[in-house]
């Protein structure tokens, strides 16, 4: 072996030890809540704490709103802006970028600012609205991922070809949009979907600040005040993280995308 | 005594031999070209030449030293590659310099080299112009001068011309020979294309599934390959199927006329089967009595090429071509008439397969 | 003929979702944070950026930010480095790869959790450093201080280098140190003559990038060090949630403080990929 490559596995391994130190520590903390034996007793009591369903069940039903609502306004844009509006592209990628340029602790400042009780839409004053602000919220800090998902699929058919065959044999627009395109760009749809669900279901910054019962507030409660159920939480978000993520490449063929935190 | 010498270089990949035994020797000076279809080993060759394959077994000598080990910054060997691999962050001046400044020549050399070379690619004011900024000729000439300013012993070309269009690719042959010959700097090129193996070359070394099936002079391999794939790769070429009659005189019945070849035919007896081969330029139309070979069809189609007119004759089962000068006189026959190809018997190739 | 308000109604959500959800918002900060209490402009606000707690924010904040990148920077390039050209088996880099995607992603309040896991006082890496005879807490480390956050920070900063820094130099073209090489350069003349400077710009540009990351988060600091480093992005948390600033025109000055920064270095990093991206063109 030459010496380079002695060199560069030396690197790898130094790598591998970094990322896997947390994870193996943070495993292994997980296991001893019952003292002297290693056991799941931390997951079992995580699973069965009601806070914690309801937390997750919140963040997943928001999850779910996000991609649906995310997909229902980046696809259309993505199809129009490509079939016959290339010069919003632009502009439109530009949006897209934003969420990555503004941190997510000043844009929820200025949802709060925008959208308090003393304003034309005030949406923090209910339950209801901060949901719906919330979800807002998250499309907003998805959008760029989705975009780019959504978009790179719709690269790999033919939208012009598939659009005016539809259109000879008589679809409208919006048949030609959910029987034409969407099938065609599902595997897009889905890798931004998991990003999206991987970005809801850890976010911390909107939800606390807007006071909602997510799993990132969640998490943070339970760090502040329990031992070593944060670890078994932070277990699960990895493995739901790695999941999500995996998944997210099967559908995207090679597309890497990250979330800024 | 040969300059550069490869004596039973072998390389092999994983177990599939790419190059099988294969013998070169280029003499000081000489412009060889490797000739051959895609994957029969030439770049690899090039590559071993260069150092950045080490063959499998072997040797490589230059100027009768030993390299086959030897890396490749040490060789003093000069290549340009097919996509120019100019350096992105350095100026044309910078790229052409590039070599001397490694080796750790004064400022005042390395400028003074660098105009030269530029004065000898034709491109004094691009000096301090980006590779992005130059076209695809343009960066082939730099690629070429950033080669030869270090003074290599050896100048190697990988399929530099491919990426090029045609019309840039011609004047680029020219100037690639011309440069060539002023220096005098032994030179290697690799191509699949025919027309600049013949147009530029000293020598080719046909290449066909990792060995060298001829080599010699263009005018050697053009009117005497000696198999069929030297033969058919270079040029355009009729085969017909033959029976040899007699060997002593050449004699040989093709589907029942008789041809002669011009020279007797080697290891060959009466009754074997060969194929001849008949370059489309030494065919023509004429009649049975003008002395040589004749062979009677009828005529398929015509072609009009510019300054050739191609006649497909269909003679029995085999469909001939004849390439005829377009001299105003020429008026080609029709289709369908009777036509008859003459040809000399010195224009027989003989191969010696079936 | 298609009239063009199909497509219009077709983008209008996006462009509607897009102006209440982004752009409004941040642009009600920013003029948030030129206004006074009765709504009149001011400049007041940014001059009352200048005071010592304020200041001393920002410049933790930059400092965790610049340490970070840095780190992450060196060790996500070296990584890639290794991975993409260190002659290593075929498997090693689609792992890597998707790896970084992941661990990436991981970040905020379980990354926190799994650090405290790890290098705490009673963490799996502290204790067994500790079986070695090295005891980081009596040297001085302490996870819950400015190199505690950095450390955790680069666990997300490492793979975004790697990932964003994989293409650049898969772009390094074989030809060029194959050139170099029969120009008689070695190794290191090439990276040091050819490689490193087509790569700078990609490198810099990576390293703003995430600086901007780091400087904007704020999840993984406030589950690690709560309010005891005062980093901006925890003032401006604190200022959210309770207006420990009394004032919530600074807060808005706070919060455009931060957009001017992390926009910056954006667009800095923007400018670098177009000029990369124009001499490997």
């Amino acid at each position: 072996m030459t010496r380079g490559r002695i060199l560069a596995w030396g690197i790898m391994l130094a790598g591998t030890l970094y990322y896997l130190a947390p994870l193996i520590a943070t495993f292994e903390f997980s296991l001893r809540m019952k003292r002297g034996v290693y056991s799941f007793e931390a997951y079992r009591v995580v699973f069965s704490n009601n806070q914690f369903q309801d937390a997750f069940l919140y963040s997943v039903v928001q999850a779910l709103a996000t991609i649906v609502v995310g997909a229902a306004i980046v696809a259309p844009t993505a199809y129009f802006v490509r079939l016959r509006l290339p010069r919003l592209r632009g502009l439109v990628e530009f949006i897209t970028l934003l969420p990555l340029v503004v941190p997510a602790i000043v844009l929820v400042f200025g949802y709060i600012k925008l959208f308090s009780s003393s304003s034309y839409l005030p949406l923090t004053s209910t339950s209801l609205g901060a949901d719906a602000l919330l979800m807002f919220g998250y499309v907003a800090l998805s959008l760029p991922y989705m975009y780019r998902a959504v978009d790179s699929s719709l690269s790999t058919i033919d939208v012009r070809t598939l659009t005016e065959a539809a259109e000879s044999l008589g679809a409208g627009t919006a048949t030609i949009l959910l029987r034409v395109i969407l099938p065609n760009i599902r595997s897009g749809i889905l890798s931004g979907a998991f990003v999206s669900f991987a970005i809801v279901i850890g976010e911390f910054t909107f939800a606390s600040l807007l006071d909602r019962p997510a799993f990132g507030p969640y998490l943070q409660l339970i760090g502040a005040s329990r031992a070593y159920e944060p670890s078994a939480l932070a277990m699960m978000a990895f493995a739901l993280t790695w999941g999500c993520m995996g998944l997210m490449q099967a559908f995207s063929g090679g597309a890497h995308q990250t979330a800024k935190r | 005594m040969a300059f550069l010498k490869l004596s039973g270089i072998e390389k092999s990949f994983g177990g599939v031999a790419v190059v099988k035994s294969l013998d070169l020797s280029v003499e000081r000076g000489e412009f060889v070209t490797l000739l051959g279809p895609s994957g029969c080993g030439k770049t690899t060759t090039l590559r071993m030449i260069a150092g950045f394959e080490i063959p499998t077994a072997g040797e490589i000598r230059i100027d009768s030293r030993d390299v086959t080990y030897l890396r490749p910054n040490r060789r003093n060997i000069g290549m340009v590659f097919q996509a120019y691999a100019l350096f992105p962050n350095l100026t044309v001046a910078q790229n052409i310099g590039f070599g001397l400044k490694v080796a750790g020549r004064s400022a005042a050399e390395i400028k003074a080299r660098v105009e030269e070379m530029l004065a000898m690619i034709r491109l004094p004011d691009l000096a301090h112009r980006y590779p992005y900024q130059l076209s695809g000729g343009q960066q082939q000439r730099v690629s070429l001068a950033r080669a030869i300013a270090p003074s290599p012993q050896i100048l190697l070309l990988d399929e530099p011309l491919s990426a090029l269009d045609a019309r840039i690719r011609m004047t680029l042959r020219e100037e690639i020979r011309s440069l060539q010959r002023r220096l005098g700097v032994t030179t290697v090129f690799v191509t699949h294309d025919q027309e600049e193996a013949l147009s530029m070359s000293d020598r080719i070394a046909v290449m066909n599934q990792g060995r060298i099936e001829q080599a010699g002079t263009p005018g050697e391999i053009y009117n005497h390959p000696k198999t069929r794939f030297v033969a058919s790769f270079v040029g355009e070429l009729n085969t017909l199927q033959a029976e040899v009659a007699d060997p002593a005189t050449g004699a040989m019945t093709v589907g029942g006329a008789q041809v002669f070849a011009a020279l007797p035919i080697a290891d060959a007896r009466a009754g074997d089967r060969r194929a001849i081969a008949l370059r489309p330029e030494a065919v023509r139309p004429g009649a049975p009595g003008d002395g040589g070979n004749a062979l009677s069809g009828v005529l398929h189609d015509v072609t009009f090429l510019g300054p050739v007119v191609r006649l497909h004759v269909q003679i029995g089962e085999a469909r001939l071509v004849a390439d005829v000068f377009n001299s105003s006189g020429f008026a080609p026959p029709a289709q369908g008439e009777p036509v008859v190809l003459t040809f000399r018997r010195e224009d027989v190739i003989v191969l010696p397969q079936a | 003929m298609r009239l063009p308000w199909r497509e219009g109604l077709g983008v209008a959500p996006f462009f509607v979702f897009a102006a209440l959800f982004l752009i409004v918002p941040t642009v009600s900060l920013l003029v948030g944070a030129f206004q006074d209490k009765d709504g009149g402009f001011t400049l007041d606000n940014i001059v009352r950026l200048w005071q010592p707690s304020i200041l001393n924010s920002y410049k933790l904040s930059i400092e965790i930010s610049v340490a970070s990148a840095l780190a992450g920077a060196l060790a996500g390039f070296v990584l890639a480095l290794a991975a993409l050209r260190g002659g290593l088996p075929g498997w090693v880099r689609p792992t890597l790869m998707t790896f970084s995607g992941v661990a990436s992603n991981f970040a905020g309040v379980p990354l926190a959790f799994a650090f405290m896991a790890t290098l705490g006082r009673l963490g799996f890496v502290t204790l067994a450093l500790r079986g070695l005879g090295v005891d980081i807490y009596a040297a001085g480390f302490n996870l819950f201080t400015f190199s505690g956050l950095t450390l955790t920070y680069c666990y997300f900063q490492i793979p975004l280098m790697t990932l964003v820094m994989a293409p650049a130099i898969e772009g390094l073209k074989r030809e060029w140190s194959e050139a170099a090489e029969t120009l008689g350069a070695s190794h290191l003349q090439y990276w040091r003559m050819v490689a490193l400077p087509v790569l700078w710009p990609s490198l810099a540009g990576a390293a703003l990038l995430l600086f901007a990351n780091a400087f904007g988060a704020v999840a993984t600091a406030y589950a690690l060090t709560g309010s005891f480093l005062n980093i901006t992005p925890i003032l401006l948390y604190a200022q959210i949630r309770g207006d420990v600033l009394h004032d919530p025109n600074l807060g808005y000055a706070l919060a455009l403080g931060m957009l001017v920064i992390t926009g910056a270095s954006n667009l800095g990093y923007l400018a670098l990929r177009a000029r990369s991206d124009r001499w490997l063109r």
